[in-house]
C-alpha cells in the first residue's frame, strides 16, 4: 500500500517488493554538512522501539499519522513558475555553452 | 539325487571323494555382531525431562512466511512421537519466541525449515532447550542457531551455529520514501537490521530559483555525523540531474545526460537506527527530490 505522511507530506510504499517492511521517518526541517540538524517537531518515526519484556514493540513517534493513497496516485504536476526575461536570458545563454 | 541325473564327471568326482565332504561341510561363516532384542540402549544422548521445553527464537524480516519445526522422540515406551509445529512470525524484525512442551523422552532429531519463497537471510531462528518454561533460567543445550530459508533450515544432530551477522548478508532493493518538495532525502536503518550500503541513487529537480546547489551524502546517528561525501559539482536553477554514489566509483559528471557519480565509503556496516541522508546547501523550497532507490546487504541484528 502507499501512504502519505501527514507530517512531511513524504510518499512511501511500506511493503517493498521483497516482502520486507519499510519504516518511514520524516526528514529534518533543516541539516547541514557540519552534523548541525533542526527536526520537525511533528516528525513521524516508524521505526519500533522494544517495550517492557511481554509488551508489543511501538513505534517511535506517531507523528500526524499518515493517509492511504488510492492505487495509482500520481503526485500532482508541479505549478508552472512565472518565468521572467531575465531569467529565460540566462537558461539560453546555459544553453548555448553546454551545446557549444 | 532327487530324481535328477547329474552329469558323469560329477557323479564320478562325488564317489571319489566322500570322506573329504564329511570334513569340510559348506556353509557360511556365523557373523561376528549380533544384536540385542531386549532393554535396547537409546539412540540418541538427549534425555528431554518432564520441566524441559524446547525454545524456537525467530526474528523475521520476511511478510508472508512460515516456520516449521519437526521433532522427533522417543518415548519411554519405546514409540517413536513426531511434533510438527508451524510458526508465521512478524516481519519487523523482533524477536519472537514460541515454546513446545516437551514429554519425557530423548530427542532423536530436530529440525526448523521455511515455507515456500524464504529468502536466504530474511528469517534468523534459534533453537534452545530450555528449563522451566517462559520464566527459564538456564539453557542447558543450544540445538542450532541460523537463517532458514525454502529449502535449507537447521538440524540437530550435526548442527551448525551461526552468529545472525556471520557470513554474507541478504542483498535488497529499496525504494525510499519520496519526500515533499523543499525536503531532503532521509532513509532509517530499520530496528533489528543491520545494513551495508552498496549504491543509491536519487534524482534532484531544481526550480527556477538562480542559485547553486551542492549535493551531499552523509551518515549519521541522528546527532552525530560519521561520513559526509563530498560534492561533485553544483547543480543549478531548473535542471534534473540524478546522483549515483557506490564504492569504488570515481566522482565525475556527465553534462550531456544529467548523471554524476561519486563515492561510497568501501565497507561500511550501519546499525539500527544509523541515518542515510542528502544534504542539499542552497535548497529551495520548490526543489523536489525523488525516491530513491538503494541497494543494500542487510543482516539481523544480534
Amino acid at each position: 500500500m502507499m501512504y502519505q505522511c501527514g507530517s512531511c507530506g513524504g510518499v512511501y510504499q511500506d511493503l517493498m517488493a521483497d516482502g520486507s517492511l519499510y519504516f518511514h521517518a520524516c526528514p529534518p526541517l533543516e541539516v547541514d554538512p557540519r552534523g548541525r540538524v533542526v527536526e520537525r517537531p511533528d516528525k513521524r518515526n516508524e521505526n519500533l522501539v522494544m517495550g517492557e519484556p511481554g509488551e508489543a514493540p511501538r513505534m517511535k513517534a506517531e507523528g500526524r499519522g499518515r493517509v492511504e493513497l488510492e492505487p495509482g496516485w500520481q503526485p500532482p504536476a508541479p505549478a508552472a513558475e512565472p518565468r521572467g526575461l531575465l531569467a529565460r536570458a540566462w537558461e539560453r545563454i546555459r544553453a548555448s555553452v553546454t551545446t557549444g | 539325487m532327487n530324481g535328477v541325473e547329474l552329469p558323469p564327471a560329477v557323479e564320478e568326482a562325488e564317489e571319489a571323494q566322500p570322506e573329504a565332504a564329511e570334513e569340510f561341510p559348506w556353509g557360511t561363516l556365523p557373523p561376528l555382531i549380533t544384536y540385542q532384542l531386549r532393554d535396547v540402549q537409546p539412540a540418541a544422548w538427549l534425555h528431554v525431562t518432564p520441566n524441559d521445553q524446547l525454545a524456537v527464537q525467530l526474528k523475521n524480516g520476511q511478510a508472508g512466511i512460515g516456520v516449521y519445526v519437526c521433532l522427533r522422540l522417543l518415548l519411554p515406551t519405546g514409540e517413536l512421537k513426531e511434533i510438527v509445529e508451524t510458526y508465521s512470525p512478524a516481519a519487523n524484525r523482533v524477536s519472537e519466541t514460541y515454546y513446545i512442551t516437551l514429554p519425557e523422552s530423548y530427542l532423536l532429531s530436530a529440525t526448523v525449515v521455511g515455507s515456500g519463497g524464504v529468502k536466504v537471510g530474511a528469517c534468523w531462528v534459534r533453537a534452545i532447550l530450555v528449563y522451566g518454561g517462559p520464566k527459564w533460567h538456564s539453557f542447558p543445550v543450544l540445538l542450532a542457531a541460523g537463517y532458514v530459508a525454502e529449502l535449507s533450515g537447521l538440524a540437530w544432530p550435526y548442527p551448525r551455529y551461526i552468529h545472525p551477522c556471520e557470513g554474507p548478508g541478504r542483498p535488497r532493493v529499496i525504494v525510499g520514501t519520496d519526500p515533499a518538495p523543499g525536503n531532503q532525502i532521509t532513509e532509517t536503518v530499520p530496528t533489528g537490521a543491520r545494513w551495508r550500503l552498496l549504491t543509491f541513487r536519487a534524482q534532484l529537480t531544481t526550480n527556477a530559483t538562480v542559485v547553486d546547489r551542492l549535493v551531499f551524502l552523509g551518515f549519521d546517528t541522528g546527532t552525530q555525523v560519521v561520513w559526509v561525501s563530498v560534492p561533485v559539482f553544483s547543480q543549478s536553477a531548473s535542471q534534473t540531474w540524478g546522483y549515483h554514489w557506490a564504492a569504488g566509483l570515481q566522482a565525475r559528471s556527465l553534462a550531456g545526460a544529467q548523471i554524476c557519480q561519486d563515492a561510497l565509503p568501501d565497507y561500511v556496516v550501519l546499525p539500527a537506527g544509523f541515518v542515510i541522508r542528502t544534504i542539499t546547501a542552497g535548497m529551495q523550497a520548490g526543489d523536489d527530490w525523488e525516491a530513491p532507490n538503494y541497494l543494500v546487504e542487510e543482516w539481523s541484528e544480534p
